[in-house]
C-alpha cells in the first residue's frame, strides 16, 4: 500500500540511505554482565530519529527494552528515508547494507519502528535475517500486511480513531465549525488523509474542513494564524509539506504553536505536552511497555506465534491544562474521567497550608470579633435592662417612700404655712384701726417671707426626693442631702421615737453626682434604721459623713436595732432580699446600684455592740 | 390671776409666729422650745393657758399633759399639731384639752379656744 503511494509522489527526495549517525547505543555493552552475552537489537526507524511520532515511540521502546530486558543489549537503530519519497529502487542497496553490517552476527531482534519501517521489511523480510525475531511497533493495524506475517514475526500495532479523535473536538469546543487538517505530502501522510476523509465527510454540513496539504508549511502557518473564530486545528503529520519542503527536526509543531489563532488536536499523545489541546490519544508509553514485553519473550527465545500483543487503541482523554486555559476551555465540559496535565501550579498549591494557616487565623479572628461584638451588644442590652428596671425601681421605691412619708412630708409643709398664718394675723392686728404698729407689722412680714422660703424649700426637695431623676449630674453637697433629708423624716423619726444623732464634716468636697439618687439613698438607709429598731427600746439614729483624702466622702448611717445576721450580711444587697413583711427587698439593692454608679462602694456591718453600721464611699469632684 | 399663755413648739418659727400673733392681740405670751423647758422654769402659776406642739421630741405635747395633770398642774391646753390624728385628738380632748388645731389654724379659731380656756 505504501508503495502505491511512493509511486505518486511528484519531486520526491531520492532514494538515500539515511544512516542516522550509525547510532550505536551500545549502553549495555559498555558494562557487560559477566554471565550473559549482550542481546543486539536492531531498531528501524521509518523516517530520521527525530520525526514525530515515532521518535518518541523510540525512545519510550528504548527506555522499556532497557528497562524489561534481563540482558544487556545492544542497540543499533537505523532509519529508512525511502518514506519521504516514492522511488523504491534503493531499498536493496539498504538491505545488502544492514546485512553487510550485521555479516558477522545477525542481530537477536528487530524492531521496526513506524509503518514506513513496516513495510519495508515486511517487503523485504526474506533478504533481512528471516529467522530473526521482529516486532512490528508503533504501526497502525490498518498498515499492517497481515497475510505476510512470517513465524518470526509479532505485532505490537496501534489502533488511531480518527472519528473519536475529531469528535472530541466538537466536545469541548460544541460552536466549532471549521477544522484544518494538518497533513503533508509524503505516501504515509497521503494514507492517513485518506483515512480521515470519511470522518470528515460525516460531519459534512456541520463543520467545514481545510486540507493542508495543500499548503506549503509557511502558508500553513499565514493561514493558522488568521482562522476565524471558532476554528480548531488537527495535527495528523507534517512531514513533507505541499512544496516538498521536509520537516524533520519537529519543530513544526511548535512553530505552528506559536502562530495558531486555533486551538490544536491531534490523535497520539506523542505530540502532546505543550502545543495540544487534548483529547482521547494512542498512548505512546503504554504501547512501548507492550513492545517491550514482546521483545523480551522473544529474546527469551518464545515462539513468535505464541505471542500475541494486544491492541493499543485510544487512550484515556488527556487535557492540557495550560491550552484549556488559552482557549478558554471549562474543565466542566471535558469527558468524564478526563486527565488534565500540566496544570501550574496555583498560589493554593505552592502554599495552601500557609493559606490555609492565614484564612484559619482570620476565621478565628472574626469569629472572636464576632464574639466579642456579640457579647459586647448583649451587655449593652442587659444595661440599658438593668438601668431601665433600675430607674423604675428606682421610682417605685421613691413613690413607696414618699407614701410612707407623706404625713411626715405634710408636716414639714405645715409648719411655715402655720408660721406664716400666724404672722399674717399679727400683722393684721399690728396695723388694725388705732394701732398703726408698723414696725411690728414689717417684722411680721418678713417672717411670712422667711417661711414662704421655707416653705418652698420644703416642697423642692420632695420634688427632688421623689421626682423623677431627670437632671444631669452636677456638684451635690453630701452633707445638704443629708440635712434635706433628715428634714423631711423629721416627724417620722419623733413618731417612732429615736434619738437622732448627726455628725457631718464640714470640709467635704461636692462630688459630681444624682442629687435626687443620692437623697433616695440616705433616705432608704435612713428608714431601714428606723424600721430595725421598731422592736428596740433604744433607738438611736447616727448619720456621719468623714472626708477621704484626697478627695472622698464616707457617708455612714448607723442604728441601735436588731442588727443583721451574719448569714444575711452578704445577701442584704440582693434584690429582693428583704426582713420586712411589708418590704420588696429593692432598698439596699437600689442603694448599692446608685453608690456604684457613682463609683463608690457600699459595706454592710453588724458590729459587737448591736444594730448595723451601712457606709458607703462617694469620689468628690478634684479641686481645680 | 395669772394672763400669761405659754407656747411650746420645738419649730422657732412657728413659735415665734404663735408668741407674735398673741402678742398682736393683746396678749403676754412666752415661747419655749420644748416640753422640759417650760417644766424647768416652773412657771405655773403666770401661766393661764398653753399652746403646745404635739410632735416634738423628748417631751411631746401629750406627755406634757399627762405630766401636768399628774404633779397637779392641771393647766388649761389648747394642742396644736401639723400632724391631725384622730385619736390623738379624742385622748387629749378626753383628758381635758381646750383645742386640737391643726397647723394651719384661723385666728378666730385659736382665739376662740384660748377665751374658752382663760374662762375657765
Amino acid at each position: 500500500m505504501a508503495a502505491r503511494h511512493l509511486s505518486n509522489v511528484a519531486g520526491a527526495i531520492g532514494f538515500i540511505l539515511y544512516l542516522n549517525g550509525i547510532a550505536e547505543l551500545a549502553l549495555a555493552s559498555a558494562a557487560p554482565a559477566p554471565q550473559a552475552e549482550a542481546r543486539q537489537v536492531l531498531l528501524l526507524h521509518s523516517f530520521g530519529r527525530d520525526f514525530k511520532p515515532w521518535s518518541e515511540y523510540a525512545k519510550a521502546i528504548r527506555l522499556e527494552l532497557e528497562r524489561q530486558s534481563p540482558w544487556p543489549l545492544d542497540l543499533q537503530e537505523h532509519a529508512l528515508i525511502t518514506a519521504r519519497s516514492a522511488d523504491d529502487n534503493p531499498e536493496a542497496a539498504f538491505v545488502e547494507y544492514l546485512n553487510a553490517l550485521f555479516v558477522k552476527r545477525r542481530p537477536d531482534l528487530i524492531v521496526a519502528i513506524g509503518a514506513p519501517a513496516a513495510d519495508f521489511v515486511q517487503r523485504q523480510r526474506a533478504r533481512l535475517f528471516p529467522t530473526t525475531p521482529m516486532i512490528l511497533a508503533a504501526v497502525d493495524q490498518r498498515r499492517v500486511k497481515y497475510s505476510v506475517l512470517g513465524p518470526h514475526d509479532v505485532v505490537a500495532a496501534v489502533s488511531i480513531d480518527y472519528e473519536a479523535a475529531i469528535e472530541n473536538i466538537l466536545k469541548v469546543l460544541p460552536d466549532t465549525n471549521h477544522i484544518a487538517i494538518v497533513v503533508g505530502t509524503s505516501p504515509i501522510e497521503k494514507f492517513w488523509k485518506e483515512e480521515i476523509v470519511p470522518v470528515a465527510k460525516r460531519l459534512e454540513g456541520r463543520v467545514k474542513f481545510t486540507w493542508y496539504d495543500a499548503y506549503s508549511f509557511d502558508d500553513i502557518l499565514k493561514h493558522a494564524a488568521a482562522l476565524p473564530p471558532n476554528s480548531a486545528i488537527f495535527w495528523e503529520l507534517m512531514i513533507v509539506d505541499a512544496a516538498g519542503v521536509v520537516h524533520e527536526e519537529g519543530r513544526t509543531l511548535s512553530r505552528l504553536h506559536a502562530v495558531t489563532s486555533a486551538p490544536i488536536f491531534s490523535y497520539t499523545d506523542a505530540f502532546f505536552g505543550k502545543e495540544i489541546v487534548g483529547g482521547p490519544q494512542v498512548p505512546v508509553l503504554e504501547a512501548a511497555e507492550r513492545v517491550g514485553a514482546a521483545a523480551v519473550r522473544l529474546l527469551a527465545g518464545e515462539d513468535a506465534r505464541a505471542i500475541s500483543v494486544p491492541l493499543t487503541g485510544m487512550g484515556t482523554p488527556k487535557y492540557d491544562w495550560r491550552e484549556l486555559q488559552r482557549w478558554g476551555i471549562s474543565e466542566s465540559i471535558l469527558p468524564p474521567g478526563s486527565e488534565i496535565a500540566f496544570r501550574s501550579p496555583t498560589i493554593w498549591d505552592q502554599y495552601r497550608l500557609q493559606i490555609l494557616g492565614i484564612c484559619a487565623a482570620v476565621v478565628v479572628q472574626a469569629l472572636i470579633i464576632t464574639w466579642l461584638l456579640y457579647e459586647h451588644r448583649r451587655r449593652h442590652l442587659a444595661e440599658v435592662l438593668a438601668r431601665s428596671t433600675m430607674a423604675e425601681l428606682q421610682g417605685v421605691n421613691r413613690l413607696a417612700a414618699a407614701g410612707q412619708l407623706s404625713a411626715s412630708i405634710a408636716h414639714e409643709v405645715r409648719q411655715p404655712l402655720q408660721a406664716a398664718a400666724a404672722n399674717a394675723y399679727a400683722a393684721r392686728n399690728w396695723l388694725a384701726a388705732g394701732r398703726q404698729d408698723i414696725d411690728e407689722a414689717r417684722s411680721s412680714l418678713d417672717k411670712i417671707l422667711d417661711s414662704v422660703r421655707r416653705a418652698n424649700d420644703v416642697v423642692s426637695g420632695i420634688r427632688a426626693m421623689f421626682d423623677k431623676d431627670r437632671t444631669a449630674k452636677s456638684p451635690v453637697d453630701m452633707n445638704e442631702v443629708i440635712r434635706t433629708v433628715l428634714t423631711l423624716i423629721n416627724l417620722h423619726l419623733r413618731r417612732h421615737r429615736i434619738e437622732l444623732e448627726t455628725d457631718l464634716d464640714n470640709t467635704i468636697e461636692p462630688i459630681e453626682g444624682h442629687r435626687t439618687q443620692l437623697q433616695q439613698v440616705i433616705l432608704n438607709l435612713a428608714m431601714n434604721a428606723i424600721e430595725s429598731m421598731q422592736s428596740c427600746p433604744k433607738r438611736i439614729l447616727r448619720i456621719r459623713s468623714r472626708r477621704i483624702e484626697p478627695h472622698g466622702a464616707l457617708i455612714t448611717v448607723q442604728d441601735s436595732g436588731t442588727g443583721i445576721a451574719a448569714a444575711d450580711l452578704e445577701r442584704v444587697f440582693r434584690p429582693l432580699f428583704t426582713t420586712k413583711s411589708g418590704g420588696m427587698g429593692m432598698g439596699l439593692s437600689i442603694c448599692r446600684s446608685i453608690v456604684e454608679a457613682h463609683g463608690g462602694r457600699m459595706k454592710v456591718s453588724s458590729p459587737a455592740e448591736g444594730g448595723s453600721i451601712l457606709e458607703f464611699d462617694l469620689r468628690c469632684m478634684p479641686q481645680q | 390671776m395669772a394672763t400669761k399663755i405659754s407656747i411650746i413648739d420645738d419649730d422657732r418659727a412657728v413659735r415665734e409666729a404663735t408668741k407674735d400673733l398673741l402678742r398682736s392681740l393683746g396678749y403676754a405670751a412666752e415661747a419655749f422650745d420644748s416640753a422640759e423647758t417650760f417644766i424647768a422654769k416652773g412657771d405655773f402659776a403666770e401661766t393661764s393657758c398653753i399652746l403646745a406642739d404635739i410632735q416634738m421630741p423628748g417631751m411631746d405635747g401629750v406627755a406634757l399633759q399627762a405630766f401636768l395633770v399628774e404633779c397637779g398642774h392641771a393647766l388649761p391646753m389648747i394642742f396644736i399639731t401639723a400632724f391631725p390624728d384622730e385619736g390623738v385628738k379624742q385622748r387629749v380632748l378626753a383628758s381635758g384639752a381646750y383645742g386640737y388645731l391643726v397647723k394651719p389654724f384661723d385666728e378666730s379659731r385659736l382665739l376662740d379656744c384660748i377665751n374658752n380656756a382663760i374662762a375657765h
